[in-house]
C-alpha cells in the first residue's frame, strides 16, 4: 500500500510521480559503460598476459574483479535511490515534493491546492521532444516557493491534472 | 608495506559497508511501498553482503609477499 511520513486521514494518493524512465537509463549507462570498460579491459589483460591468470596472481585478479563488482553494485544502487527517492506525490488535497539529493540530502515540501497560483511546463532537447519529458513549475500564492517537477514524463497532461485538481479543490471549499 | 595496505583496504572496506548501510537504510525507511522496499532490500543486502565477504576473503588471501616481490624483480 502506497503511503507515506504525514500522510492525513482523509486524503487519498492520486498519482506518484518519479522523473522520466529516460532521465536513470542515461545514469545507468554510463555504469554499463564502465563494467564493460572494466571487466573487458581485465578479460583483455588476461587474455593478452595468461601469466597473470596462472599461479597465485590469479587471486589478485579476482579481487580486483570483485571490488569492482562491489563498487558497481553499491554505485547502482546510490543512483537507484537518488532517482526513486525524487519524488512527487500529488493527493486529493496536496502535493507533496520530496527531493532526494544522494544519501544525505532529503528536502520534503508541501503545497495545498488552494495556494497554487501558476504552473507552466518546459521541455527542452530533442531526446526530451521526443520521449516527451520535461519540467513543470509550480508557482504558489505565497512566493516564497516554486516546486519543480524535474524531468517528468508527460508534463502537459501532469499539468492538465493539477489545474483540474485545483479547481475542483477550489469548487469544494467554496 | 604488508599493514599498510591491510590498513588502507579496513578504510576501503569500512566505507563500502557505510555506504551499503546507508542504501539499506533508505530502502527500508523511505519507501512508499513497504512491501517493494523490503524486496529491494533484500536484493540489495543478499548481494552486497555476499560481494563485501567475498572480498574479504580474497584480500586476506592474496600472497602479498610473493606478489611485492615480483613488482619489484619487475620493477628492477
Amino acid at each position: 500500500m502506497m503511503t507515506f511520513p504525514g500522510k492525513r486521514e482523509s486524503e487519498q494518493v492520486l498519482h506518484v510521480v518519479h522523473r522520466h524512465w529516460f532521465n536513470l537509463a542515461a545514469h545507468f549507462f554510463i555504469l554499463l559503460v564502465l563494467f564493460v570498460v572494466i571487466f573487458g579491459g581485465i578479460l583483455f589483460f588476461t587474455l593478452l598476459f595468461p601469466s597473470l591468470v596462472t599461479g597465485e596472481k590469479i587471486r589478485l585478479v579476482a579481487f580486483i574483479e570483485n571490488s569492482f563488482l562491489l563498487f558497481l553494485w553499491l554505485y547502482g544502487f546510490l543512483l537507484w535511490i537518488d532517482y526513486y527517492f525524487d519524488v512527487w506525490i500529488i493527493t486529493s488535497e496536496r502535493i507533496l515534493n520530496i527531493e532526494q539529493k544522494g544519501l544525505f540530502v532529503r528536502h520534503i515540501s508541501e503545497v495545498d491546492f488552494s495556494r497554487i497560483q501558476d504552473i507552466s511546463t518546459e521541455v527542452t532537447g530533442f531526446v526530451a521532444t521526443l520521449l516527451n519529458f520535461g519540467d513543470l513549475f509550480l508557482q504558489t500564492a505565497a512566493e516564497t516557493e516554486r516546486i519543480t517537477f524535474r524531468q517528468v514524463a508527460d508534463p502537459n497532461h501532469l499539468k492538465d491534472e493539477i489545474m483540474r485538481l485545483a479547481k475542483r479543490d477550489r469548487l469544494t471549499s467554496q | 608495506m604488508q599493514t599498510l595496505l591491510g590498513l588502507l583496504y579496513s578504510l576501503l572496506f569500512l566505507c563500502y559497508v557505510f555506504a551499503a548501510i546507508f542504501v539499506l537504510f533508505h530502502l527500508l525507511r523511505y519507501s512508499l511501498n513497504k512491501h517493494s522496499g523490503l524486496i529491494g532490500a533484500l536484493v540489495f543486502g543478499s548481494v552486497a553482503a555476499l560481494l563485501l565477504f567475498t572480498n574479504a576473503i580474497l584480500f586476506f588471501s592474496l600472497p602479498f609477499e610473493e606478489l611485492l616481490i615480483t613488482n619489484n624483480t619487475f620493477t628492477l
